[in-house]
């Protein structure tokens, strides 16, 4: 006898999990099978017809025998190597984020700390220029394939249809027909899908993939706790228009006086969306449902959890879920001990990653109401800890199963504007013309390599050729 | 030792250290130079110190150390070792340990145990060692290795080593602490001596002369779960082949260490004075020596917990001023080195105290104090000894909370919490949890589904490469004398 994995939500969110799983899980044993909840939702919270596919996502992708070309030939897509940050800093300047590493450290002291010791000699470091993804597409150049970390910006509908059709070719089954009702047992435990054709589904595990109106998750695990008094935005807003020129390889993020506004190029359009505090738009609201695996329920997606798109957290999240899902596949409905384990993780990569977002509003310059009260909010603990210690001395405080790692923060913090009073003490011991040549050197090599790409709209010119 | 400051000098540090150091140091108080066993991480201490290994061994006796032999814990007459490495690999992405459990279903006697599967068991169990490989497709390279050293020779070492880097040593006994605005000013010595400094290091022990006599940073007792308070140490004469591993044996009210040296071993008796009286843990201890005594038993008393906070104004805890775990796991030395790495990343360069820095060092200290404690309960509370009082406390006491949820977590399945910070990994607790008889009721059902012949040839093949692998290795003592140590 084979047991039924139902995944409600025929939708991207849907996608990725049947092909991660349909993967993995015995046939013999297990069927994979996608229920469409009949809405057009993405299930990842419904943003924009485009989405940032982070670097994380590569790995997912070849396992399939997808690589990135392929991805974006066959989608119209683009690529990114990282976020332009406009408007946000006090004083004006840009500020960008890159998807790949920053400097390299000397002597086992951390790059940002030497840049920190050669701005209290008077030397203006700026971290980004040490980047190799900031220094690509700060001069527009990029090829498909290149070594160089970045994400992919990707339309959504065809994304879909090429993950819809990898899950397939690895198992996974589509339902005879839309999703209408759950049957939930006295005990919490899902017992039977009930279809538009009127046929069923008696579902072994549910994965509910169905976006933000969770419709089953809503049912088996209602509880949710609520994080918009720290993410207040609370619309979204996604427009399509035409754009002349050539694309530029990475994602522009401006600030707003009720929020922000970000730009994705593709291939003769950019995608905006609006997030903002109030307006119009459709409504959403930054939540964590408490328990995300109750029962033979697990939620995951949007339905686990909901943070506004400034970073691609979502499918970083969703990867790691379903990574850990695999760890913890239950043996049978009932499954206590594997659930709490994964609610603990699945919370803490929830959590820092809600918390990296909530950095961005605490330390950024913009003047207006919203970030007077952004500025003013009391922080989580392990947040305020973080932003307390990089402002002392450019450290952070690291906890179990944050998805962002040091670098990430360090970086995020100096280029909004946040500096240290002090830097590491272990910098005096390196002798400043020593910091200086290993800048100059990294520099140097940043800059050849950069040399050698082309420029990105010829190297799209020549991916599309190949089509 | 009594206590040492750190005296900062503002505005030049020079290029060579961080500060001015001025250690204080009585000779009328004695040091413990037992054997001291350690964990892997030394060696990243001493590589960063630039000590150069062959050196070290020879002048601290030292010998190689792969794990620790555990007898008689789960029950009386068992025997496993807690390796410092892995066993097997991941199978798809799911643990080894998982696939030979599978493999030893309805045939247990026909399949490896776990401990084959692990390199540095089968060496330590051959007495041969060798350094790893970096190649890390090789099973030469699953492993990592310690040192077992004379405590007081290592603290002898060290002293040259920062003497001839310009660290200040100062004979004396601090009589009266000075407060200042900022936590202390100054250590007013017997003989009249004032030292000055921006930052104190309160090494003095036991005593917690700063941390706990001027600032009163409170203490978290953990006699609870771990109840011994109390030790006899004595040398003997080393017999037998020299293992590359520490033993500790469980004992009626408390358990017994043998740490082999290059010219003795070092033995001692961990035990409870509230389950047992000195005189009989001595006895004990004597009973079961299998060498000659070279000196006299000596008794330490301890505390075992933590002080609430490590780092208090210009105040750092290092040692056991900070707190106390019992060495079963050879942590003592690991959470004074980690404390020294914490202490230099936060370290105040220009004199200011941020209590950024002294929150930082405070959770992260705290937190590795907690897990440590957690696994050193482990040990105790995962047996089914029940032939003493003490043993009949241990098996039934209530759990910290933390632990009970680990423990429940594997004896359901086999889950084992990884964390991001906190020394021991994965492999330890598996060791743990095998080596003492915990085993999960249910395997991973992705694994349960493959077939068996497959888990039971993977299994043979790891456990054929760690035999092959350590057949090839030389024995301890060669590897020791081919480095120029006498053993």
């Amino acid at each position: 006898m084979t047991a039924t994995v139902a995944v409600l939500g025929a939708n991207l969110c849907g996608w990725i999990a049947a092909a991660a799983l349909a993967r993995r899980l015995p046939r013999e044993s297990y069927r994979v099978v996608v229920i469409d909840d009949g809405t057009s939702g993405d299930g990842l919270g419904d943003f924009a017809p485009v989405i940032a596919v982070p670097p994380a996502l590569a790995g997912f992708h070849a396992d399939l025998g997808l690589d990135a070309a392929t991805l974006v030939r066959m989608t119209g897509g683009g690529h990114a190597l990282g976020v332009a940050f406009g408007g946000w800093r006090a004083d004006g300047a840009a500020a960008f984020l890159s998807y790949g590493e920053t400097g390299a450290p000397l002597e086992g002291i951390a790059f940002h700390q030497l840049a920190g010791r050669l701005r209290a000699a008077g030397h203006p470091v700026r971290l980004a220029d040490h980047a190799l993804s900031a220094v690509a597409a700060q001069a527009g150049r990029f090829a498909p394939g290149a070594p160089i970390a970045h994400a992919l910006h990707l339309p959504v509908v065809p994304y879909e249809a090429l993950l819809r059709g990898a899950a397939l070719r690895a198992g996974a089954e589509r339902a005879s027909a839309d999703f209408v009702d759950a049957e939930i047992a006295a005990n919490g435990i899902v017992e039977r899908l009930t279809l538009a054709d009127g046929t069923a589904v008696q579902p072994w595990l549910v994965l509910d993939c169905s976006g933000t109106d969770a419709r089953i998750a809503s049912r088996t695990s209602p509880a949710s706790e609520d994080w918009s008094g720290w993410l207040p935005c609370d619309r979204t807003h996604a427009e399509t228009v035409p754009a002349q020129g050539a694309p530029p390889p990475y994602t522009q993020v401006d600030a707003q006086d009720t929020g922000w506004t970000a730009t994705w190029p593709l291939d003769g359009a950019d995608v905006r969306l609006t997030c903002s505090v109030g307006g119009t738009g459709k409504p959403f609201r930054a939540a964590r449902r408490v328990e995300a695996w109750r029962g033979n329920c697990v939620a995951l997606g949007a339905a686990a959890g909901l943070l506004e798109p400034l970073h691609p957290t979502g499918l970083t999240l969703l990867l790691r879920s379903l990574a850990q899902l695999i760890q913890l596949w239950p043996a049978g409905p009932q499954a206590p001990v594997e659930a709490a384990a994964f609610n603990r993780t699945a919370a803490g990569a929830l959590e820092g990653a809600r918390d990296f977002l909530i950095a961005h509003y605490a330390v950024a310059g913009c003047a207006g109401a919203l970030w007077d009260d952004r500025r003013a909010v009391s922080l989580p603990g392990p947040l305020a800890a973080k932003h307390d210690l990089f402002a002392a001395r450019g450290r952070l405080p690291m906890y179990d199963n944050e998805p962002f790692e040091e670098e990430d923060w360090a970086v995020m913090f100096d280029a909004m504007g946040l500096m240290p009073r002090r830097y590491d003490a272990r910098a005096d011991i390196v002798p400043l013309a020593a910091i200086e040549r290993h800048l100059a050197v990294q520099r140097a090599r940043v800059i050849a390599q950069v040399r050698a790409l082309p420029p990105y709209a010829q190297a799209m010119a020549a991916l599309r050729a190949r089509a | 030792m009594t206590a040492a400051t750190l005296g900062l000098t503002t505005g030049t540090p020079s290029a060579a250290r961080l500060a001015d150091i001025t250690l204080v140091e009585s000779e009328e108080i004695g040091t413990v130079g037992v054997g001291e066993a350690t964990v892997p991480h030394i060696r990243f201490f001493n590589q960063r110190l630039g000590i150069d290994e062959a050196d070290f061994v020879r002048r601290t006796k030292a010998t190689f150390k792969l794990g620790i032999e555990f007898c008689d814990w789960g029950r009386i007459g068992d025997s496993y070792i807690h390796p410092f490495g892995d066993f097997g690999h991941d199978i798809d992405g799911l643990p080894f340990h998982q696939h030979w459990l599978h493999a030893t279903r309805g045939r247990p006697d026909e399949t490896p145990a776990l401990a084959a599967c692990s390199l540095p068991i089968v060496a330590a169990r051959a007495g041969r060692f060798t350094p790893p490989l970096d190649d890390p497709r090789s099973v030469g390279s699953t492993y990592s290795y310690a040192y077992q050293f004379d405590a007081g020779l290592y603290a002898a070492y060290l002293r040259d080593y920062a003497e001839a880097r310009g660290v200040t040593r100062i004979e004396g006994r601090v009589e009266h602490v000075e407060r200042g605005p900022s936590g202390i000013a100054a250590l007013r010595l017997a003989d009249g001596q004032r030292i000055e400094g921006d930052l104190f290091v309160d090494c003095s022990g036991f005593r917690a002369l700063l941390i706990e006599g001027a600032l009163k940073a409170g203490h978290q007792d953990w006699a609870h779960w771990l109840p011994c308070d109390a030790a006899w140490a004595v040398p003997t004469a080393n017999t037998g082949p020299l293992v590359p591993y520490t033993r500790a044996t469980a004992r009626d009210a408390g358990w017994q260490w043998r740490i082999p040296l290059q010219h003795r071993t070092g033995n001692g008796l961990v035990f409870s004075t509230r389950f047992t009286d000195p005189e009989r843990a001595r006895a004990v201890l004597l009973d079961t020596l299998e060498g000659e005594v070279l000196a006299e038993p000596r008794m330490l008393r301890f505390r075992t917990g933590r002080r609430h906070r490590q780092w208090i104004d210009n105040c750092v805890a290092i040692g056991l001023s900070a707190g106390f775990l019992e060495p079963l796991e050879s942590t003592s030395i690991h959470l004074i080195q980690l404390a020294i790495g914490k202490l230099i990343e936060l370290f105040p360069n220009d004199a200011v105290l941020d209590p950024a820095d002294a929150a930082e060092f405070n959770r992260a200290m705290a937190l590795e104090y907690d897990r440590v404690r957690d696994f050193l309960v482990l040990h105790y509370c995962a047996t089914e000894r029940d032939d003493t009082p003490f043993w009949r406390h241990m098996r039934t006491m209530d759990l910290p909370p933390s632990l009970a949820v680990k423990i429940a977590a594997f004896r359901d399945r086999g889950i084992v919490e990884q964390y991001r910070e906190g020394m021991f990994l994965p492999a330890s607790w598996l060791a743990v949890y095998y080596g003492q008889r915990i085993m999960p009721e249910r395997i991973h059902p992705l694994v349960a589904a493959l077939p068996v012949a497959d888990a039971r040839a993977r299994v043979a093949a790891v456990a054929d490469a760690c035999r092959r692998t350590a057949e090839g290795m030389p024995t301890h003592a060669d590897y020791l004398a081919r480095i120029g140590a006498a053993a």
